[in-house]
């Protein structure tokens, strides 16, 4: 199974590799003895050629490494951008670390401003060694999660401080503040080297660790120095390196510059971005394409049967309007056969109704001798002593006769001059025929059959 | 280091921009502008099942008033035939029969016959309008008669009973005043 976390640990006479997997305990532990003149990408590649699998992510801590605090005015630093003050630090590290500030990959912790100066601590190697590292690693199918120094990767509880002497290099670390000088403890003491961090920090409560017991002084024998020359000491210490190493900001860690993109890079990039687009773009005209496939389909549809519906409604016209034609056709052929029915009852009776009205409305001194029929007109006539007589015998037979078809027209009389007043009278009705009028035969005809027995 | 970055991004977006914007001008808007008059028109015309209950609509219109017709054409039919019709019902007899019969009739009203004949339907003249449109042409039986007035005035009372005949017109002659005796002409339509 792979580990996830491989630590590294390059001294200048031994590289100690260490895997976690999870547990807080290393499960490997491998030494490999360097020969001269091996550098640290040596030691690197030859610790990961001869081991199994690497952790996903692999940490290197070597005391190649340089590192150290430095001192900026804060005023030198206001206004300055990461990228600017990183490129300033870098300089100033050049000139203690010898390492060309263009050449060198970096990496600083800010720590405390101190009468009016920032203290950075900082960590660099050259960018060769750095990108062959991580060639080394990525070969491995590893990611080199950071390059640091082992300084710094020991944990105190609160109010505990840290001594801690490595090949090359000096450091303090507590509360107060962290020193970190560049310096050789075999050539340096220590306690002068850390007097200004000494002051701050209680001697009782601090941890001694040096590299291995030939960087303690002598003089310092009689305190508790932990030293790595035990596996046991080693494990330990790992085991507490791995947990400050997932605190980011625990200790300066170089990190691998992303690389600048190659115009390959960016025209596959540029091709990509543009393949997607295109592909957006394609996407959304086949959608819409389809939309419109589909919404024309329904318009087809909905014409086709809007040309359908037209054409029903001008049927639907053309038939109502054969409808009404027929209706008023029906109306008047009912008319028509109510009329002619009304006719040939009243023609039936009016004969019978004639004699009758003039039976009943002939006075006394009306005699009625004739009653001719010529071009369908009936002419009345006879002798009356009195020419009202005539008249009111045309009158009585006016109001009755009009249902039957017949209008009475005035009666026409002539004095004959054989009696004294002039009299007789002789006198002629005509009976004109007109159309019957079905309301007033049928009334009449009703009124007839009631009246009869 | 950044600004490289910055110019990267910026020409990955200058050339996503440029496609975007050529697909847009050129095939995106113009075929969204097709769509939009597409619904445009859906919505005016409304959609395929408004249209098609619609024209179900109109076609239910349609077949009432096709039934609407059928029946008034059915009831004009009806109409014309029984206009066509005699509205003298149909023979039950010859005239010769008829005229037997009336002569009876006439006879039983205490009236006297004095000369008949039968007009042909050539010399009737013209029609009343309910005889136009018979099938058989009607002919007139014209008859003289002797009597009094009431009796004739009951002879037609009885005639303008019977479906079979209609008067068609009748004179009367009174030659003598002193004489109640009256002279009279009686035409009737014949089925």
């Amino acid at each position: 199974m792979r580990p996830a976390i491989t630590i590294l640990f390059v001294m200048l006479d031994r590289t100690v590799r260490a895997d976690f997997s999870g547990g807080s305990e290393p499960t490997l532990i491998n030494h490999e003895m360097l020969g001269s003149g091996d550098d640290l990408v040596m030691s690197v590649e030859t610790a990961l050629l001869t081991s199994g699998r690497t952790g996903s992510k692999v940490y290197i801590i070597s005391t190649e490494v340089w590192t150290q605090t430095l001192q900026l005015p804060v005023r030198a630093i206001r206004g300055l951008t990461e990228d600017q003050l990183h490129e300033t630090l870098a300089h100033e590290a050049e000139a203690v670390s010898g390492i060309e500030a263009s050449q060198s990959a970096l990496a600083y912790q800010t720590l405390s401003v101190k009468s009016a100066e920032q203290l950075f601590w900082v960590s660099q190697i050259s960018t060769y060694q750095l990108e062959r590292l991580e060639e080394a690693v990525k070969h491995n199918q590893s990611r080199l999660a950071g390059v640091l120094h082992p300084t710094g990767l020991i944990r105190t509880a609160k109010g505990e401080s840290s001594v801690e002497l490595w090949p090359g290099v000096i450091s303090g670390h507590g509360e107060h503040g962290t020193q970190v000088m560049s310096m050789d403890p075999k050539l340096n003491d220590w306690q002068v080297v850390l007097q200004p961090w000494l002051t701050s920090h209680a001697v009782d409560s601090m941890k001694h660790l040096a590299a291995s017991s030939d960087l303690i002084p002598p003089i310092s024998v009689a305190q508790d120095w932990q030293t790595l020359d035990q596996d046991e000491s080693l494990q330990a210490w790992l085991t507490t390196a791995v947990r400050v190493l997932s605190d980011v900001t625990a200790v300066p860690r170089i990190r691998p510059q992303k690389k600048p993109v190659s115009s390959r890079q960016l025209n596959v990039i540029t091709a990509i971005a543009c393949g997607v687009t295109i592909m957006l773009c394609a996407l959304h005209f086949v959608w819409i394409d389809f939309a419109e496939r589909s919404i024309s389909s329904q318009a087809g549809d909905a014409r086709q049967i809007s040309t359908q519906i037209t054409q029903a409604k001008r049927d639907l016209a053309q038939l109502k309007q054969d409808e009404q034609q027929l209706q008023t056709e029906v109306r008047e052929l009912s008319q028509s056969r109510d009329q002619m029915r009304s006719t040939e009852r009243a023609h039936r009776q009016r004969w019978a109704q004639l004699l009758r009205l003039l039976a009943q409305n002939s006075p006394a001194d009306l005699v009625v001798q004739n009653i001719d029929y010529k071009q369908d007109q009936v002419v009345i006539s006879g002798i009356c002593l009195e020419p009202q007589l005539a008249n009111q015998l045309a009158a009585g037979l006016t109001e009755h006769l009009a249902p039957y078809g017949w209008r009475v027209q005035p009666p026409e009389k002539k004095a004959l001059e054989r009696l004294r007043n002039g009299g007789p009278w002789s006198y002629q009705i005509v009976l004109e025929n007109v159309s019957v009028d079905p309301g007033m035969a049928e009334q009449a005809l009703a009124a007839q059959q009631e009246a009869s027995p | 280091m950044m600004q490289r970055s910055k110019q990267v991004a910026l020409r990955v977006t200058l050339c996503v921009i440029a496609i975007a914007l050529v697909y847009f001008v050129f095939i995106g808007r113009p075929k969204a502008k097709q769509l939009t008059r597409l619904e445009t028109q859906i919505e005016r015309s409304g959609s395929v099942l408004q249209l098609e209950q619609q024209k179900r609509d109109v076609l239910i219109e349609q077949q009432a008033v096709q039934r609407e017709i059928k029946s008034l054409e059915a009831r004009r039919d009806e109409l014309t035939s029984t206009a066509s019709a005699s509205v003298i019902p149909a023979r039950h007899g010859t005239p010769a029969d008829f005229v037997h019969d009336i002569s009876r009739r006439i006879k039983d009203h205490g009236l006297r016959i004095v000369e008949d004949q039968l007009i042909n339907s050539k010399h009737v003249g013209r029609l009343p309008v309910y005889l136009q449109n018979t099938t058989n042409k009607p002919t007139q039986w014209q008859v003289t008669l002797a009597g009094s007035y009431t009796n004739v005035a009951r002879l037609l009372e009885t005639l303008a009973r019977d479906p079979r005949v209609i008067p068609a017109h009748v004179t009367m002659e009174q030659p003598n005043l002193a004489s109640p005796r009256r002279v009279w002409t009686l035409t009737i339509w014949l089925p």
